[in-house]
């Protein structure tokens, strides 16, 4: 097989946490995207009768047509890439996974005869355990029942891929997700023995805003879970330093008062005086380590714990300037000055706004994160926040697919190359 | 690998049944045969000339080989002669019989005995002698061990033609792998030679490339991944 055609014919597919990016080479800048979930269909119901739905799990554009009611939604409704890791005998997501990639390499097959299947670069969690590897190229060898879609697949991690797709070969990419964050340094290769995972994402400060709400009186819109992400993504602000942050909010209540409507609702959210909290959301993804979230957490609200999920160790509590020093440290002493001056920041979490009247008090992450490492003592830092996160992986996957050999094979040790399927 | 038997094998494998093994064998220099075979039971002593096909295209081969063969008579407790099978219609067996001459016959297949050879009671005459007798025995015991010892080698001989299997399969093995290596080369050279290509058109700034293509060095990188 050329070099030619795999240029030609190269797919990403990236299997974020809250979204699936997917797309051959020839679309260009931006992949199509649908979110990561798939629905399973009541076959016994009336509606999927009437629209005759043979399908046992529906995903992608039309997946809002099969929803049923509220409580369904919550039994039937699965998203397998939450924490970035599946569980081994999670049969409900790994069919979700199936069925997306179907539709993704669907969507783009081409109909003529030359088609010998796409070049396929998936992205993964950097925490991803091998039998997740294992397990992917099996649904891709899957996919080539019917007709030849895949010639040939790779699995990448997610921060290599962002690196990639950012031009950087030398650097430590930090990726905070839904359910998690990871830390991974690069060079040329993911570092693999220096990665390091955080049990906090944007989930954990999903669930500081909710108890927010509570305490301001909106109890019965802190259940529901987009709701709280919108107003996190609205209210939610990052201090430069707690302590000065919440004094300045106290002496100049007007300048932080917060205030939102719910467009096409008659949902006001008003924080009022509760409105110095917004710098907690903030912090609390960077640190959760201040005294004042101790009182959240004797009411009831969970503690980040540390776990492990496949061969990984999530740290709960560890703030993230700590973790990038940690990580870092695992690596040579010679790379390390490389790898601060170029710490790149992934994922939706690190999207923190700067209302006008607040600059100097609220921050961006990248300047939060350059400020805790000067604290830590870390000069010659520089920390920037991803272009298009949303798409960054995707591209990397193109990238990647695009300049690796057509006979660079895949390797179970090196975790790297093409698995041929057909 | 199975090497091909000789007609001494298969001859001497007939009589290896009753207790005869190969004490001695002459493959040149033979009157009236192409070969000729010793075979003794410790106690009594088998020669047989054995004559192959070109032997036998010999005006007055089967005579000349008959004559001969009862020459040995006075040296060997039993004499017989072995022909290829497709010639045993060329030899009287009633004529072999009364001279005590044994017949064995063989082909590929192996070796089958016509006529058994009629062995003297040459021993007798030894028997009274005391000396004689224990110099029998050290014989005898001399030729235990030599058979024991035959044994042995035979047994080596098995695993030796064993390992020498193993040894040409892995061979074989390596063979192919060297030819599949040599043709990964060639497609080596033509990834080098292609790899500039690469470069050069994410370098070019093609309108055809994503912005994330152009310019960026993990093209170099990636594309030199082996």
């Amino acid at each position: 097989m050329s070099e030619e055609y795999k240029r030609e014919h190269v797919f990403g597919i990236d299997y974020g946490t809250s979204d699936f990016k997917y797309g051959p080479i020839a679309l260009g800048e931006t992949p199509e995207v649908v979110e990561n979930r798939g629905y399973f269909v009541d076959k016994d119901s009336l509606m999927s009768k009437l629209m005759d739905v043979r399908r046992e799990v529906v995903v992608g554009k039309e997946l809002p047509l099969f929803l049923e009611s509220r409580k369904s939604l919550a039994e039937r409704m699965v998203y397998p890439m939450r924490n970035g890791v599946i569980e081994k005998d999670d049969w409900r997501a790994w069919r979700v996974v199936e069925e997306l990639t179907k539709y993704a390499l669907n969507s783009f097959a081409p109909t003529n005869e030359e088609f010998d299947g796409f070049y396929l670069v998936a992205s993964i969690s950097m925490v991803a355990p091998r039998y997740m590897y294992e397990k992917l190229f099996e649904i891709f060898k899957k996919m080539n029942y019917e007709k030849t879609l895949v010639k040939a697949a790779t699995i990448i991690p997610q921060p290599l891929a962002v690196a990639i797709a950012h031009k950087i070969p030398t650097c430590v990419v930090v990726e905070s997700g839904h359910g998690n964050s990871q830390i991974c340094p690069i060079s040329m290769y993911p570092i693999r023995d220096a990665v390091l995972a955080l049990n906090r994402g944007g989930s954990s400060a999903n669930i500081l805003m909710a108890e927010i709400l509570k305490d301001a009186g909106y109890g019965d819109l802190a259940k529901e879970e987009s709701l709280v992400r919108r107003v996190k993504e609205e209210l939610g602000l990052l201090p430069r330093d707690l302590d000065s942050a919440i004094d300045y909010a106290k002496a100049n209540p007007e300048k932080v008062h917060a205030r939102l409507k719910i467009p096409g609702t008659r949902i006001v959210v008003d924080l009022g005086e509760h409105s110095w909290t917004r710098f907690l959301v903030g912090e609390y993804v960077f640190d959760p380590n201040h005294e004042i979230f101790q009182s959240y957490f004797t009411r009831g609200m969970p503690k980040p714990s540390d776990i492990k999920i496949g061969d990984t160790f999530f740290y709960g509590m560890m703030d993230m300037a700590e973790a990038i020093i940690e990580s870092v440290e695992k690596c040579p002493i010679e790379l390390q000055p490389h790898l601060y001056s170029k710490i790149l920041l992934s994922g939706g979490n690190f999207s923190w706004k700067v209302p006008e009247g607040l600059k100097g008090v609220a921050v961006t992450s990248d300047l939060k994160l350059t400020s805790m490492l000067h604290e830590k003592g870390i000069e010659n830092v520089e920390v920037k926040i991803t272009e298009e996160p949303r798409f960054s992986v995707w591209r990397g996957c193109i990238v990647y697919g695009y300049a690796v050999p057509v006979d660079y094979e895949w390797n179970w040790n090196r975790m790297e190359g093409w698995l041929y399927l057909a | 690998m199975h090497r091909r038997l000789k007609p001494e094998d298969l001859v001497a494998a007939i009589y290896e049944e009753e207790g005869f093994y190969e004490v001695e064998r002459k493959e040149e220099g033979i009157l009236g045969a192409s070969s000729r075979i010793i075979l003794s039971d410790g106690r009594r002593e088998l020669a047989v000339n054995i004559l192959d096909e070109d032997a036998l295209m010999i005006h007055g081969a089967i005579h000349d080989a008959l004559l001969q063969a009862e020459k040995l008579k006075e040296k060997y407790s039993g004499v017989a002669i072995a022909i290829p099978r497709r010639f045993k219609r060329a030899v009287d067996e009633g004529v072999l019989s009364m001279h005590d001459l044994g017949l064995i016959v063989y082909d590929m297949m192996g070796a089958e005995e016509v006529v058994p050879p009629k062995f003297a009671e040459r021993i007798e005459a030894m028997e009274d002698s005391g000396a004689a007798i224990e110099e029998k025995l050290v014989n005898i015991e001399e030729i235990v061990k030599i058979r024991s010892d035959i044994g042995r080698i035979l047994r080596i001989l098995e695993e030796l033609e064993a390992r020498l299997d193993r040894l040409e399969r892995a061979q074989r093995s390596l063979e192919i792998r060297m030819n599949r290596i040599e043709q990964r080369s060639s497609r080596v050279e033509v990834k080098v030679r292609e790899t500039p290509r690469i470069r050069d058109q994410a370098r070019s700034g093609s309108k055809k490339l994503p912005s994330y293509l152009v310019d960026n060095p993990w093209i170099d990188i990636l594309s030199r991944r082996e």
